[in-house]
């Protein structure tokens, strides 16, 4: 049986839906085509570079052997031995910098000590083993998951704050795949559905939320979010 | 010209049959239509990359609709950058001017309350009440299990009705 409401939503995206017609498409009446390789920019270019690979070794051979000794020096410029460079550590450090939090469900209004994000109601909090642990369960339970198939929160991806506004934890969390997962679980957390918004409110477990509802929390990941 | 792949699957035949449903689908998710021209195009285009590897022809259809909702995702997510970067956006992707006209004033209530939902909520939705398929259908192109498909499906009908019961 279905809710008005159902009803209504259903009138309403048959209606949206046929406002695109036939007509109003773009005129692309046939299926899309894959190029040939040979026609690809890819295969140009590696065939070119194996064509001057070849003409060079070819040229080289020759130098090496009108000089008449194979280890004589080459004629042509050297490739310069370049000193390898240690690489350049990349910085991993989480978006969260400051102070811990209550792991428990029943927050206080009382706000916990960490950074103000300047210009928000916000205060910007580090993330504790404990309340990664609730963000990994929430994310699991959210998706009837089996809490095998999650193995722990993306490094650097979580955001956690607290709002002294509406006195609720945020946090917005990267989560990473067993490699025992079923395939479905990587089919899911493609495109950013890896990713998800959480809120614990007063007294209450973390539940996902729209981070739209909350500017301040948006503004704060960069806006990353998506369509608000 | 015939456009049969390894698998055996006449991509054609499935662009025909398929592209207005899909671009539709991809319209209700993105609310742009040249967007969503664009997704259903890539998802072909994926499936003409990847057809030799699915095991089953017939499962090229939940291949494209998944393709369609990723893109959708990914659409979204492109346009939300291009607002926090550029000085200027101008909105390509802005509601046709007679969209309102079109549409009876609750719809248009309940179309904008949608687009206040969670991503999968709006999904889930999108996909049961426009696509009319089954909770393994949505699972499946989801990649979520039944149980999420529930949970979203409930979640998102009763914000629905508690932001159409505030508008009112």
């Amino acid at each position: 049986m279905n809710s008005p409401t159902e009803a209504l939503l259903r009138t309403a995206l048959h209606a949206r839906a046929e406002l695109v017609t036939e007509a109003s498409l773009s005129v692309r009446t046939a299926a899309p085509a894959l190029r040939p390789p040979w026609r690809s920019g890819w295969f140009a270019a590696l065939a070119a570079a194996v064509l001057v690979a070849a003409v060079l070794g070819a040229t080289l051979i020759g130098i090496t052997r009108l000089n008449g000794h194979p280890s004589a020096p080459p004629v042509l410029g050297t490739a310069t031995s370049a000193s390898p460079t240690s690489p350049t550590p990349r910085s991993s450090t989480a978006p969260a910098t400051t102070s811990a939090q209550p792991s428990t469900t029943t927050a206080a209004p009382a706000p916990p000590s960490g950074r103000p994000v300047p210009g928000t109601h916000l205060i910007n909090l580090t993330l504790t083993d404990p309340v990664r642990g609730q963000l990994v369960a929430a994310y699991v339970a959210a998706l009837h998951y089996s809490p095998a198939w999650i193995t722990g929160t993306k490094p650097g991806s979580v955001y956690y704050a607290y709002d002294t506004r509406t006195y609720a934890y945020l946090a917005w969390a990267g989560f990473i795949r067993s490699p025992t997962a079923p395939p479905q679980v990587g089919l899911g957390m493609q495109d950013g559905g890896y990713r998800t918004a959480f809120r614990q409110l007063p007294g209450r477990t973390w539940q996902e939320f729209n981070m739209c509802d909350n500017p301040d929390f948006n503004a704060f990941v960069g806006a990353r979010y998506g369509h608000c | 010209m015939s456009t049969l792949s390894p698998a055996g699957l006449d991509i054609a035949a499935l662009y025909q049959r398929h592209r207005l449903h899909l671009v539709r689908l991809a319209t209700l998710l993105v609310d742009d239509q040249a967007a969503a021209e664009d997704v259903v195009h890539d998802a072909f285009l994926s499936l003409q990359r990847h057809a030799g590897r699915l095991r089953d022809p017939e499962a090229a259809i939940g291949y494209l609709r998944t393709s369609v909702v990723n893109g959708s995702r990914s659409a979204l997510r492109r346009r939300q950058t291009a607002r926090r970067h550029l000085l200027h956006v101008r909105e390509q992707w802005a509601q046709p001017a007679d969209q309102t006209v079109l549409l009876a004033a609750e719809q248009v209530a309940v179309l904008d309350a949608l687009r206040q939902l969670p991503r999968r909520q709006r999904e889930v939705l999108t996909l049961r009440y426009w696509s009319e398929l089954s909770e393994a259908e949505i699972a499946a192109a989801l990649g979520i299990s039944h149980g999420s498909v529930k949970g979203y499906a409930s979640r998102g009908m009763s914000t629905l009705e508690q932001l159409l019961g505030a508008s009112r």
